[in-house]
C-alpha cells in the first residue's frame, strides 16, 4: 500500500515542480514585458515634454530672440507662430521633429480671467494612427508667453498631442533616412516593421497612407522625400530595405 | 522475484529524482540565461535612451548649458551619434534610439566611452559632444566645448575640428579668422576677418547680414545679384566699383544688378528696389523689369512709385521721399520728416521701426516728440556731479599723472536724459540695445577729445594743466543726433588721431570714454537704478586708462531695470561700456585687475560704504566693493584722486 502511494505521489510532485517552474518563468516574462511597456509609455511622456520644451525654448522653433541674441524661457514669437501655422500645416517642423512619434501642437492665446481670446495657432501632423495601429498617445500642455510686440506679451497655452503608432514609425524611419541622405550621408538601411493594416504611397501629393485592419478610413502623412514604393498590401511583419539617391528614397 | 521488484522501485525512484533535477536545472538555466541577456540588452537600451534624453534636455534649454552623462561601466560597445539618432553597437547586435534635437554637429563615433560631455552654446544653438569630462581649461592643448558655456575663450577651439564657435574668442581676437564661426550659418558672429576684398570662397554669411564691415563680400555680391534678394551686404558693391555721376553715386556697370540690400517689392511683374543710395546701372539696363529709385529718370520707376502724402502700399516712395514707419505715408526725406504723426518710431526692423537701410532716418527721428513724456516716472538725484580726467599723461611713469575732477557733469534728471529714456520706454533692456549697437545707434568716439579734453577751445595738442569731462546731456544729445557710420571720428580737421575720420561738427560732442561713462551713469540713475547698484569708474594701467559704468545684477530690481546680460549672473557686477559697445562680466576681466575708484551722484564709493560695512557715511573706505575681487592699480593714483573730493581711499 505504501509502495503504491509512492508511485502516485512522486510523479505528481514532479509535475507540480515543473508547473511551478513554468509559472515562475511566465511571471518573470510578464514582468519583463510590463517593464518594457512602462518604458515605452515613459518614452512617450518624455518625448512629448521634450517637444514642448524644444518648441518654446529653441530659436530654431518658436522662441523669441532679442536683438542682443538673448532668449527668454517659454516666450514664443507670434511671427514664428504665424510662419509655423502656414509652413507646417501637415508635417512637424524639423526643429522638433521626432522620427519615432508623430505630433501636432496647438497654441492658444489667453486673455483676462484666463479665458481664451480666440487667437490660436496649429501645426504638425494632421492624421494619426488609430485602432489596432495605435500603440499609445498623450496630450500635454504648458503655459507660454506670446510676444506680439515690444510692448505686448500675452499669456498662452501650448498643447501637444503626441502619438506612438505604426504609421508614425514607418514614416519616421523613411523620413529620417531621407534627411540623412539630404545631409550627404550614404543611406542603405533596412528595418523590420509590424503592421496591423496596409500601407500605400501616393506620389501625387507625396503622402504615405495606412489603412488599419477592419477599417475603411485611411490616414496619411506628408513625406519629405519622393518615394519609389509599391506599398505593403498585407498586414503582418515586413522587412523594408531603403536606398537614398538624388533626393528620392527607393523602398523594397 | 521480490528482490527484483525492490531493485526496480529503487531504479525508478532514482530515475525520477534525476529527471526532476534535470528539468529543474534546465528551467532555472533558461530563466537565468534569459534574464542575463535581457539585463545586458536593456543596459544598452537604457544608455541610448538616457543619452537621447540628455541631448534633448540640453537642446531645449534657453541658454548655454552642458550635461555630464556618465555611461554604464564595464561594457564594450561603439557609440554612433548622427542626425537625430543614437546607435549603440555591441557584440553582433545594435540598438537605435531617436532624439528630437538637431545637434548641428557630428557625426560622432566613440569607442567604449565612459562618459559624455554634451554642451550647447546659445549663440549658434550647436550641441558639441565629447567623450570627456565637462571641464574648461583654456590653457591645455585640447578644445574644451564647455568653455562656450562658461563664456571663456579656449583658443584651441578656434578653427579646430569640433566646429565650435565661441563669440567671445571672435571679439577677443578680431584679427584671427575663425572658420568655425565663419562657416557656421547661425553662429551669431560676423567673422569679418575671414572676408577678403575681391576673393570668393563660396560663403556668404547670414550673420553678416546688414553689418557694415568695410569690405564687400564677393560671394554675397555674386549670389544676390541680378534681381535676387537675400542677405544685405552694405559694403557692396565695393567702393572701387562706385563712382559719382551728376552728383549721384553710381555703380560702374559689371553686368550684375545687386539688390541684396534692396528689400524690394514685386508688383505687376516689376521689381521695385528701395533706396540704398547707389544707382545700379546694371539694374537700370533691365528697364522692363527693375526699378531702382536711386537712378534718375529710371523708366520703370516713372509710373511705379508712390507720391508725397500717399501710402506706399504698392510701390516705394518716389525719389526724394521716404515712407514713415507706422503709417507708410511718403513724405519729403529730411530730418524729423515723420514727426508729429502720432507714431512713436521704434528701432529699425521692430514694430513702427524704420526698414533696413534707414538707420540714418531713425537717428534723426530721435528728436521727435511723439514718444510723449506724460508717463515719465519721477526723477531724483544726489548732489555729487563730478568726474575725473588726467593731465601730464606724457610722463612714462603713470603715478606721476595728475587727476582733476570736472564739476557739474553728472546730470541725472536733465531733459536730454529723460528724452533718451522716453524713446526707450524707460526700459534698461532697450537702453542696453543702444549701448551694444554699432554706430550710428551705438555711441561714437571723438578722437579729437584727446586734445580738446585739455582745452575747452578744442585745439589739437593744446597744452594745459587742466582737463574737462563733458556734461552728460551734451554727450547724450550729440550721440542721439549722430548719423554717420564712422565709429571713430574727429570734430575738427586738425585731429591728432590718424585712424579717425574727420566729420566736422557732426562729431562734436559725441565724446570720449570719460564722457560716455557719465552719460550712461546719468541714464541708469534717471531710469531708477539705486545709487548702490550703479557707478561710473575707470581702469588704469601703464599708458592706458578707460572709463565705463559698473552695474550690479540685483535680482530685487524691477524687470524694467534688469539687464538681459544678468541672466545666470545675479549678484555679479557688469561692465557697461558704451565706448566699446559691450556689456560683459566685471569679474575675471582685465579691467578688474586694474580698477580705480567708483562714483556716482551720491558720491564716491568710500563715502557710501565705508569698509564695505554699508550705511556709514564716513570719508575713509575702499574705492569699490571688495566683493568684486578686483584689484587697485597704482596708475589710479588714488593718493591724489581721492583727497581731491574729500575722501581717503584705502586698498
Amino acid at each position: 500500500m505504501k509502495g503504491q502511494l509512492s508511485y502516485i505521489v512522486k510523479p505528481i510532485t514532479l509535475v507540480m515542480i515543473v508547473v511551478l517552474l513554468i509559472l515562475l518563468y511566465q511571471s518573470i516574462s510578464e514582468s519583463t514585458v510590463k517593464e518594457k511597456e512602462a518604458q515605452k509609455s515613459l518614452n512617450v511622456v518624455s518625448s512629448a515634454t521634450d517637444v514642448l520644451l524644444m518648441l518654446s525654448n529653441s530659436y530654431d522653433c518658436l522662441a523669441y530672440r532679442t536683438t542682443t541674441e538673448s532668449i527668454f524661457s517659454n516666450v514664443v514669437d507670434v511671427g514664428r507662430l504665424e510662419e509655423f501655422s502656414e509652413r507646417y500645416e501637415a508635417i512637424e517642423p524639423e526643429c522638433a521633429r521626432s522620427y519615432e512619434f508623430g505630433w501636432r501642437a496647438n497654441v492658444y492665446e489667453m486673455g483676462k480671467n484666463s479665458l481664451p481670446t480666440g487667437a490660436n495657432w496649429s501645426f504638425g501632423a494632421k492624421d494619426f494612427s488609430y485602432g489596432a495601429a495605435l500603440m499609445d498617445s498623450i496630450k500635454l500642455d504648458m503655459p507660454v508667453a506670446i510676444r506680439r510686440s515690444a510692448k505686448l506679451v500675452t499669456p498662452g497655452i501650448m498643447e501637444v498631442k503626441l502619438v506612438d503608432g505604426e504609421l508614425e514609425k514607418i514614416a519616421g524611419f523613411i523620413d529620417w533616412s531621407c534627411q540623412l541622405g539630404n545631409k550627404g550621408r550614404p543611406v542603405k538601411s533596412s528595418a523590420s516593421v509590424y503592421l496591423h493594416g496596409t500601407v500605400a504611397y501616393n506620389a501625387t501629393d507625396n503622402t504615405l497612407c495606412l489603412t488599419p485592419s477592419g477599417s475603411k478610413k485611411k490616414i496619411c502623412r506628408q513625406m519629405i522625400c519622393q518615394l519609389d514604393f509599391a506599398g505593403l498590401k498585407s498586414p503582418g511583419e515586413h522587412m523594408l530595405s531603403l536606398i537614398y539617391s538624388d533626393g528620392r528614397v527607393a523602398i523594397t | 522475484m521480490k528482490g527484483s521488484i525492490i531493485i526496480s522501485e529503487t531504479i525508478l525512484e532514482a530515475a525520477g529524482v534525476l529527471i526532476s533535477f534535470i528539468l529543474i536545472a534546465l528551467v532555472v538555466n533558461m530563466v537565468f540565461s534569459q534574464q542575463t541577456v535581457n539585463t545586458y540588452e536593456s543596459a544598452f537600451q537604457s544608455m541610448a535612451r538616457d543619452t537621447s534624453i540628455a541631448i534633448d534636455r540640453v537642446a531645449a534649454s534657453s541658454g548655454s548649458m552642458y550635461i555630464q552623462q556618465n555611461l554604464t561601466k564595464g561594457l564594450r560597445f561603439n557609440l554612433f551619434i548622427d542626425y537625430k539618432s543614437i546607435i549603440i553597437k555591441y557584440s553582433d547586435k545594435a540598438v537605435q534610439n531617436y532624439f528630437i534635437a538637431d545637434t548641428r554637429s557630428g557625426p560622432y563615433i566613440f569607442s567604449n566611452p565612459k562618459t559624455l560631455c554634451i554642451a550647447k552654446g546659445v549663440n549658434d544653438n550647436r550641441i558639441m559632444i565629447t567623450n570627456d569630462t565637462c571641464v574648461c581649461n583654456a590653457k591645455d592643448e585640447v578644445c574644451d566645448p564647455a568653455c562656450v558655456v562658461k563664456n571663456i575663450c579656449d583658443q584651441k577651439c578656434m578653427n579646430d575640428a569640433s566646429g565650435a564657435c565661441n563669440p567671445l574668442c571672435s571679439s577677443l581676437y578680431p584679427a584671427t579668422c575663425d572658420r568655425n564661426c565663419y562657416t557656421n550659418e547661425y553662429s551669431g558672429v560676423c567673422e569679418k576677418s575671414c572676408i577678403k576684398d575681391g576673393e570668393a570662397d563660396s560663403i556668404c554669411s547670414p550673420d553678416c547680414n546688414n553689418v557694415k564691415k568695410g569690405v564687400c563680400d564677393t560671394d554675397c555680391y555674386n549670389i544676390y545679384s541680378n534681381g535676387k534678394t537675400g542677405f544685405c551686404d552694405p559694403d557692396c558693391p565695393a567702393e572701387s566699383k562706385v563712382t559719382t555721376v551728376e552728383n549721384v553715386k553710381t555703380k560702374i556697370p559689371d553686368g550684375k544688378c545687386y539688390s541684396g540690400c534692396a528689400n524690394y517689392t514685386r508688383k505687376d511683374g516689376i521689381l521695385v528696389l528701395k533706396y540704398d543710395g547707389i544707382c545700379d546701372a546694371d539694374c537700370n539696363i533691365e528697364i522692363s523689369a527693375i526699378c531702382d529709385p536711386d537712378c534718375k529718370n529710371s523708366e520703370p520707376c516713372k509710373t511705379r512709385c508712390t507720391k508725397e502724402g500717399e501710402r506706399a502700399e504698392k510701390y516705394s516712395c518716389c525719389n526724394g521721399l521716404v515712407a514713415c514707419p507706422g503709417t507708410d505715408i511718403c513724405v519729403k526725406d529730411k530730418p524729423l520728416a515723420c514727426c508729429g504723426n502720432g507714431i512713436c518710431e521704434g528701432r529699425p526692423d521692430t514694430a513702427n521701426g524704420w526698414g533696413p537701410g534707414n538707420k540714418t532716418q531713425w537717428e534723426t527721428a530721435y528728436n521727435c516728440v511723439d514718444c510723449g513724456s506724460s508717463s515719465r516716472p519721477s526723477c531724483s538725484a544726489g548732489s555729487f556731479a563730478s568726474s575725473p580726467c588726467f593731465t601730464n599723461t606724457d610722463q612714462t611713469d603713470c603715478t606721476l599723472h595728475d587727476p582733476h575732477w570736472t564739476p557739474n557733469v553728472i546730470h541725472v534728471c536733465s531733459e536730454e536724459v529723460l528724452k533718451f529714456l522716453d524713446r526707450r520706454n524707460w526700459n534698461l533692456k532697450e537702453v542696453a540695445k543702444t549701448i551694444v549697437s554699432a554706430v550710428p545707434e551705438g555711441w561714437a568716439f571723438d578722437y579729437s577729445r584727446y586734445s580738446s579734453i585739455l582745452s575747452p577751445a578744442g585745439l589739437c595738442g593744446g597744452a594745459g594743466n587742466m582737463c574737462y569731462v563733458q556734461a552728460s546731456e551734451k554727450t547724450i544729445a550729440a550721440n542721439e543726433n549722430y548719423k554717420k557710420e564712422f565709429g571713430g571720428c574727429c570734430a575738427y580737421s586738425g585731429c591728432c588721431a590718424g585712424d579717425a575720420s574727420y566729420v566736422g561738427s557732426d562729431c562734436n560732442g559725441v565724446g570720449f570714454c570719460g564722457d560716455h561713462a557719465v552719460g550712461v551713469l546719468s541714464i541708469f540713475r534717471a531710469a531708477g537704478v539705486p545709487a548702490k547698484d550703479v557707478y561710473a569708474t575707470f581702469t588704469s594701467s601703464s599708458g592706458y586708462r578707460h572709463a565705463f559704468v559698473v552695474y550690479k545684477c540685483d535680482a530685487s530690481l524691477p524687470d524694467s531695470l534688469k539687464l538681459d546680460e544678468c541672466n545666470g549672473h545675479w549678484g555679479e557686477w557688469l561692465r557697461v561700456d558704451a565706448t566699446s559697445h559691450s556689456i560683459t562680466l566685471l569679474r575675471g576681466s582685465a579691467e578688474c585687475g586694474t580698477m580705480c575708484v567708483w562714483y556716482n551722484d551720491a558720491g564716491a564709493y568710500p563715502t557710501i560704504s565705508v569698509k564695505d560695512g554699508g550705511g556709514n557715511m564716513g570719508t575713509v573706505g575702499y574705492p569699490f566693493p571688495t566683493e568684486t575681487g578686483c584689484k587697485v592699480s597704482p596708475c589710479c593714483v588714488l593718493n591724489k584722486l581721492c583727497p581731491q573730493i574729500g575722501v581717503e581711499c584705502i586698498t
